[in-house]
């Protein structure tokens, strides 16, 4: 299991990887290097937890040792090992070091808030998953960030199992008209300029089925997975999801 | 019943029919009835279950939005959609039924989903407050619409259990009815076809038990009435065949007797000629006898004569002696020609009876006659008899001319009245138990100026008044086989009637008398008389 959720997140983290290199040159300068980072962060970290995933659902163990701190430090060196840069290198008062910074303190707080949940002792599967981790760290981050960025993992309309992660019209329409079109390069993100009461920067960058996705994604479709979730039948390399980030100016 | 067989049989099974059509027919307007409720309920029952399923998809629909106020799945919000979704159709279909309700219910769905679907947005966006605020609101509109929904339930489905004991209690009565037709019906049928079997088979048995009394010879055997069916036509003919079995089997019985009858006369003929041959060789010896005796009578006179002065001069003792022997003499054979008279009156008698005679009227003495055939038929009853006696009575009229007639019919005809009479007489002597009764025959003759009146009446058994009318008739006898020919009176019918002109009547009562009266003309006609001269007396002998 460990190394199956390990093969998702790197996966999705090289697939990620990919589409930022692939973001046209306009825009691939400091707003492609911040989302691309933020990006990155958010996959090492969610790398971490799916890896735990078997420690988190453990009933006989009561404290699991996976504090906020604990999961960040095993983020980061999975950034660095990833990106080949110590998120430590960079300025903390740039731009891109104060988001991380952001982000950084997002995945500590949302594990220090939910150790009652994953030390619960006697429970075997708590809903504390990959997905559900990233979606409170960027609610999280949606605060600590103070309104300059706004991270959501989305995905197409039929896909999305929570509605706070329901993509917005901008979203909706990227999905539906780029991300999805069989002629769109795979792996290739889409970013563009918008105008939301403010310019920003807007990236969707694609995140695709792996095998390992498939046990609560795949087939048959409706059967239900192990958090009780009906799968969607997918396949591999159907696009399963969308990492949406938005650097306001 | 007037009725043939088959047209009871037509009658029988179109009742049958009848009853079964009409049985038919109701239970089959029943069933229709019951089956347009049966379909009405059924759309109530169907209205009800909408309205019940309207209910549920809105308690699933409360359920996912609260599920996804708590959870945010979307997998919540499209089942929350889907109740919705169901609800909205079945609110559809029942608008057709209670329009004014479902608009009612409708417009508090709207404003539910409109607080449900704020506060699920504001539970998505963090807004727990904003969020109750708003599901408390959405919550009241679920009150009042689940009650408006509870008691569209209660009333369709009232109305539908209403319907449905209304079919049920149809049912039942059509049901009770259906059984008391059919109930009634066979009762009916099987009284009727109890009836229609009976009507048939009761006559059909006394027919059988007729057919089998004919087969067994009971030809006094009862037979059904005929009835216009048919099996009064069998009853018809098997009369018939009865009639005809009777008269077959009368006719048989007389010719039986009258073949007896036949050998009986065949053999009285054989005796009469046997009679006519004995009495013409006895003839000549007593001729001699007769002549002898009277010549012995004029030799004793002549001796007697011749021999007188010797006698004269014997002694008294001895003259007294030979008078004596002569008067004995002369006396006994004027005895034997007497008898040998009489012998030779009786041969002559047999003689002229056993030929017939000849069919030529002579002037006869009729009370000579009479006196013949009386004594004739007495010494042959005593022949026949030696015990037979009977008290003879003459009363002959002395101042009865000679009449013409043929002597010897006339004395076959006395012979047979004087035969039956003794007969008669006879036979109540022996059956008698009175000691005073003793046999009697009376004969009368009268002379009535152009006819001669002979009456013979005897005191015997009398005849029943049901054999007169065949008095007469040839072979009629009530004698037993042998005794009697049948045909002693009706030839002496003939004789009196038809050869002399005459009549012959009879006066009889049973166990008390019988009388018979003959009548000649002195004149006898030219010609044979008509039958009408039968005799018209009520009475009639059958001792024949």
């Amino acid at each position: 299991m460990n190394l199956r959720i390990w093969r998702v997140a790197a996966s999705l983290l090289i697939a990620g990887l990919v589409s930022l290199w692939a973001i046209p040159a306009p825009a691939a300068d400091e707003d492609a290097a911040i989302a691309g980072s933020l990006a990155q962060m958010l996959r090492s970290a969610r790398v971490v937890i799916a890896e735990s995933q078997a420690k988190i659902d453990d009933p006989a163990v009561g404290d699991k040792g996976l504090t906020g701190r604990v999961v960040l430090d095993l983020a980061i060196q999975k950034y660095q090992a990833t990106t080949g840069v110590d998120p430590a290198s960079i300025d903390p008062k740039s731009r891109q070091g104060v988001l991380l910074q952001a982000l950084e303190d997002s995945i500590v707080e949302v594990m220090n808030e939910s150790q009652p949940q994953i030390n619960a002792k006697g429970t075997g599967f708590k809903g504390f998953i990959p997905a559900v981790f990233a979606r409170l760290v960027d609610e999280a981050f949606a605060r600590h960030a103070k309104g300059e960025a706004e991270i959501k993992v989305t995905a197409p309309a039929n896909l999305v199992r929570n509605r706070k992660a329901r993509a917005d019209a901008w979203e909706a329409e990227v999905i539906t008209t780029k991300l999805l079109q069989a002629d769109w390069p795979k792996g290739q993100p889409f970013s563009a300029m918008v105008q939301e009461g403010r310019p920003a920067f807007r990236i969707m960058v694609p995140e695709y089925y792996a095998e390992s996705c498939l046990s609560c994604h795949g087939t048959p479709k409706g059967e239900m997975d192990k958090t009780g979730y009906p799968k969607e039948g997918g396949k591999v390399g159907d696009l399963g999801a969308v990492i949406s980030i938005t650097l306001f100016h | 019943m007037q009725l043939t067989i088959r047209s009871r049989l037509v009658m029988l099974s179109s009742a049958l029919l009848l009853v079964l059509a009409a049985t038919t027919g109701y239970l089959t307007h029943k069933l229709a009835g019951e089956a347009a409720a049966t379909a009405k309920a059924a759309d109530m029952f169907a209205v009800a279950d909408r309205a019940s399923s309207a209910r549920i998809a809105f308690g699933e629909l409360r359920y996912w939005n609260t599920d996804l106020a708590v959870s945010q799945l979307t997998l919540a919000e499209q089942k929350a959609a889907a109740a919705r979704d169901r609800m909205e159709k079945d609110l559809d279909r029942l608008s057709g039924q209670k329009p004014e309700r479902i608009a009612k219910v409708r417009a508090e769905l709207a404003e539910y989903a409109e607080f449900a679907g704020k506060a699920v947005d504001a539970y998505t966006n963090d807004q727990r407050v904003i969020g109750n605020s708003l599901l408390a609101q959405a919550r009241q509109h679920s009150l009042v619409l689940d009650e408006l929904l509870g008691s569209i339930v209660t009333e369709v489905s009232a109305d539908a259990i209403t319907a449905r004991d209304q079919v049920v209690a149809d049912a039942g009565s059509a049901t009770r009815i259906a059984y008391a037709i059919f109930v009634a019906a066979v009762l009916g049928g099987a009284l009727l076809t109890f009836l229609v079997l009976r009507s048939i088979s009761i006559p059909l048995r006394a027919l059988v038990a007729a057919m089998n009394g004919l087969i067994a010879g009971q030809v006094e055997v009862d037979i059904p009435p005929a009835g216009p069916d048919e099996i009064g036509a069998m009853a018809r003919i098997l009369a018939l065949f009865r009639d005809t079995l009777n008269e077959l089997r009368e006719t048989l019985g007389r010719l039986k007797a009258a073949q007896a009858n036949l050998v009986h006369a065949e053999k009285m003929a054989s005796l009469g000629q046997l009679t006519a041959g004995i009495a013409h060789e006895i003839k000549n010896p007593l001729n001699f006898v007769n002549n002898f005796a009277d010549l012995s009578v004029e030799l004793l006179d002549e001796v007697k004569t011749a021999t007188s002065p010797a006698v004269a001069m014997l002694g008294d003792d001895e003259r007294a002696e030979v008078d004596e022997t002569f008067e004995m003499l002369t006396g006994n054979l004027e005895k034997i020609a007497e008898h040998g008279r009489r012998a030779d009156s009786i041969v002559k008698s047999m003689l002229l009876h056993s030929r017939g005679g000849s069919a030529d009227r002579q002037t006869a003495d009729i009370n000579a006659l009479v006196e013949e055939a009386l004594n004739l038929a007495y010494h042959g009853a005593r022949a026949q008899d030696q015990g037979f006696n009977i008290t003879q009575d003459r009363d002959f009229a002395d101042d009865i001319a000679p009449i013409e007639l043929v002597p010897q019919e006339i004395t076959r005809v006395l012979l047979n009245l004087f035969g039956n009479g003794f007969y008669a007489a006879n036979k109540r002597s022996h059956q008698t138990s009175d000691p005073a009764y003793r046999p009697a025959l009376k004969v009368s003759t009268r002379d009535l100026g152009g006819e001669v009146e002979i009456k013979v009446g005897d005191n015997g058994i009398g005849i029943a008044p049901e054999f007169r009318d065949k008095l007469f008739t040839p072979f009629f006898t009530t004698k037993p086989t042998g005794e009697g020919t049948g045909l002693g009176l009706s030839i002496s019918y003939d004789i009196v009637t038809q050869q002399h002109g005459g009549t012959i009547t009879v006066d009889s009562r049973v166990g008390e008398f019988t009388e018979f009266t003959i009548r000649l003309p002195r004149i006898a006609p030219t010609g044979a008389p008509a039958r009408g001269a039968t005799p018209d007396s009520a009475a009639a002998s059958g001792e024949s």
